[in-house]
């Protein structure tokens, strides 16, 4: 045994490299970007872990940088995607366009406080001893933080995307999604604020998501890595969303027409333009 | 033919306390609570309490705490009384939940073979030279039976013979042979037994060496044709019991049960009931309805139901899968008062298709990746019907109605692609929007239509927002501003 070999041992980490992928003990999922995969553990979203997604706001292209993800879990094998109270609707069409299959999404709603058939109505004297369970049952944080780990734990679902309350979400209640993760070989994506960022955490994975420079029209994502398993934080990453499809030139003729169009057909066009206007030397495309 | 007899030594008493003698965890009430057996029951020795059945104020039949204290069937009930003073517990035979009990247990036994009779009370008989191939032997046969009665809390003695009538004597005497079985364990007249015992007779044995002509003259004819169809020398058709194409039972408890927790073993006696006659029948449930008959400690008379009602994604009919889910509705099911009695029934029966989930269990993860259909009906049972939605596409022009999220039974139908961009999240209402936050990227993409309902006329941008997030805006017919998504 030489001693390159046992520097080359999965167990003995070095400071200087990553896990590389065939030593990598997890298994991951490629995300697409080989910029993010270079860095990611294992070359991709590491399965059977938390990974959080820090983010200021919804809307920067936090489900794009998972699209090559889902896609791969949803059209290849097959598998399902549990979103667990989503901000919006997961618009089904936008997801197919994307190359995802909408139909093996599952949406959990754990806020809506409709409990059907319950029989009788609710009574004053309850049942009695009422147990601590049916206490929590009422508590919708308790029930998302019950369906998050049931999802996690049963690995039926590839994948779940889940948004909690955020303020009363703490390092426990993360190692237990971690633990059920584990078991239930899941990729558990844990989208919070920022803020969340100020504590330490038990995820595997820790991102902070921020809009990228978009000057040129094409959307960005600016990922710092705050925690990884086998190497330091990474800053600094913009990865290439998306590619605009039409040109500047071709933007502002289809915006010349439609407001002549929309001139003719309109009442009151004048109402229509408070849009900026175009300064020339930026390269904002306005019309 | 082969014939199994299954004889229930203690029938009665096991229908009159419902076969659920519940071990409760706080004294009786007053009345008694202050005797040694009380206190014994309470710490779980459930049969500690002597019980008699009663029947037009006779002892009909009586558990062992009861036979040790020298009650025995035929006493009247003030003789059980004064030799028990304080902790006699007696019920009413109940003639009408005896057979319904016992039909259910056929019904049960139906499993089993497909010829199936009463023999009431507490007697069912068997044809199984049928099965024997399906169950591998007799023994494992006559096992599985005396298994299946347990689950329904039933104490059963099988026995196997070439007649119904034989195989019922052995299951009742329980003894190997039929000439060791004692004459006054067979089903004949009193008298007939008692003249028999005068003449030295008591064993079916010293029975069957005499002459049967001789014995027809002295004892009659109904006589000789009880031994000739014991025998097998005479046929003895029997009607066989048609299989009930529903399934609904009610457990009657003797006390008011409190908790949830001692609910839990009720219902999964009833589930386990309903596991068997769904094998025999290869059904599935898709649904489950129970009803809690309660009424409240200050008014025992007013009964009020509670109906729980269990869904499941795909039909289930093991009894494991049935209480994981039950027991998850009613931690989410309030029961406002004290349980009488429970009722279960199965709705929405499906053929059975035991089909495996995928090819290679092991290689795909281990047996615990079930199919998403075990995850919906937890989560389902936890958070209320309608917590599970999945994502549809429709062919509409309107974006909200071409994709929304709706039930998990709704049919997807293929929609085509759209033209334009569309959105990865899309807000339940559009919102007004400060266009000056704005530039636009893309467009416009017009969308119009409607005119049958709600007419629609919006022009779509892919716009860029001051804070960086990409949005699918839209300016309406007025000149106002929208957004309506997000290009995350």
């Amino acid at each position: 045994m030489t001693i390159t070999s046992l520097l080359d041992h999965p167990d003995l980490w070095r400071a200087d490299r990553l896990y590389r992928a065939a030593a990598y003990r997890g298994t991951s999922i490629p995300s697409g970007f080989p910029i993010l995969d270079r860095y990611l553990p294992g070359g991709g979203w590491p399965t059977g872990a938390v990974s959080e997604l820090c983010l200021a706001q919804p809307g920067i292209g936090e489900l794009q940088l998972l699209g090559s993800a889902l896609a791969q879990i949803t059209k290849n094998a097959g598998r399902w995607v549990l979103w667990l109270n989503p901000p919006f609707l997961p618009y089904a069409p936008g997801l197919t366009a994307a190359g995802i299959d909408a139909g093996r999404m599952l949406l959990v709603r754990t806020d809506n406080n409709t409990r059907a058939d319950r029989g009788a109505p609710r009574q004053r004297q309850t049942h009695g001893r009422r147990s601590r369970q049916q206490e929590s049952a009422d508590d919708p944080h308790a029930r998302a933080l019950w369906a998050a780990e049931r999802a996690a734990r049963s690995g039926t679902c590839a994948m779940v995307l889940a948004w909690l309350d955020d303020t009363r979400l703490g390092q426990r209640e993360v190692q237990r999604l971690q633990v059920a993760a584990r078991q239930g070989n899941t990729l558990f994506c844990l989208f919070r604020p920022l803020t969340a960022l100020r504590q330490a955490s038990f995820a595997s994975l820790r991102l902070r998501l921020a809009a990228g420079e978009q000057t040129d029209g094409r959307q960005r994502l600016a990922v710092d890595i705050v925690k990884r398993h086998g190497g330091w934080p990474v800053q600094g990453l913009h990865l290439e969303l998306d590619q605009q499809r039409a040109t500047r030139a071709d933007v502002l003729a289809q915006l010349a027409f439609w407001r002549e169009e929309r001139a003719r057909w309109l009442p009151n066009p004048g109402a229509a333009w408070p849009l900026p206007a175009n300064t020339g030397s930026s390269p904002r495309i306005t019309h | 033919m082969l014939w199994l007899g299954v004889h229930l030594p203690a029938f009665g008493l096991e229908v009159a306390t419902g076969g659920m003698l519940p071990a409760r965890e706080k004294p009786l009430p007053a009345s008694d609570t202050d005797t040694p057996a009380a206190e014994e029951q309470a710490a779980g020795h459930a049969s500690a309490q002597p019980m008699v059945l009663v029947r037009d104020q006779r002892v009909v039949a009586c558990n062992d705490t009861a036979r040790a204290l020298g009650i025995a069937p035929g006493n009247s009930l003030a003789t059980a009384r004064s030799l028990t003073p304080d902790t006699l517990r007696h019920l009413q035979q109940n003639d009408e939940r005896e057979s319904r009990r016992l039909a259910l247990l056929a019904d049960v036994l139906y499993r089993f073979s497909a010829e199936v009779s009463l023999v009431p009370p507490g007697g069912i008989v068997l044809e199984v030279g049928r099965s024997l191939k399906l169950f591998g032997n007799v023994q494992a046969l006559v096992d599985q039976v005396n298994t299946a009665c347990a689950e329904l809390g039933h104490q059963a003695r099988t026995r196997p013979a070439a007649t119904p009538l034989a195989a019922l004597a052995l299951a009742r005497a329980n003894v190997p042979a039929l000439p060791q079985v004692r004459l006054d364990q067979l089903a004949l007249p009193a008298k007939t037994v008692e003249r028999l015992g005068n003449m030295g007779l008591t064993t079916l044995g010293q029975l069957l060496t005499l002459p049967r002509r001789e014995l027809a003259q002295r004892f009659g004819r109904d006589f000789a044709a009880y031994l000739e169809r014991l025998t097998g020398e005479r046929p003895d058709p029997r009607p066989c019991i048609q299989p009930t194409r529903h399934f609904a039972e009610t457990l009657h408890l003797l006390e008011p049960l409190r908790d949830k927790a001692a609910v839990q073993p009720c219902m999964h006696r009833l589930l386990t009931t309903l596991s068997h006659w769904l094998i025999g029948r290869q059904l599935g449930a898709e649904v489950l309805r129970w009803t809690f008959g309660t009424h409240a400690a200050r008014s025992p008379e007013t009964v009020t139901r509670v109906s729980m009602t269990v869904r499941f994604a795909q039909a289930q009919r093991e009894t494991a899968a049935f209480a994981a889910i039950s027991a998850l509705k009613l931690s989410a099911t309030e029961l406002p008062e004290d349980v009488l009695d429970i009722r279960l029934e199965a709705q929405r029966l499906r053929a059975w298709k035991d089909q495996p989930t995928t090819l290679f269990p092991e290689l795909e993860g281990g047996p615990a990746r079930g199919s998403p259909a075990t995850l919906v009906d937890q989560l389902d049972a936890r958070l209320g019907d309608g917590a599970c939605l999945r994502l549809t596409t429709l062919d509409r022009h309107a974006p909200e109605q071409a994709g929304q999220s709706a039930g998990l039974n709704t049919r997807q139908a293929a929609a085509p692609a759209p033209l334009g961009r569309r959105p990865l999240w899309l807000f339940p209402a559009p919102r007004p929007v400060r266009v000056d936050n704005l530039v636009l990227l893309e467009g416009p993409e017009r969308i119009q239509g409607h005119w049958w309902d709600n007419p629609l006329s919006r022009d779509y941008f892919v716009a860029v927002h001051r804070g960086g997030t990409r949005c699918w805006v839209f300016v309406d017919q007025t000149g106002q501003w929208y957004l309506h998504g997000y290009f995350a």
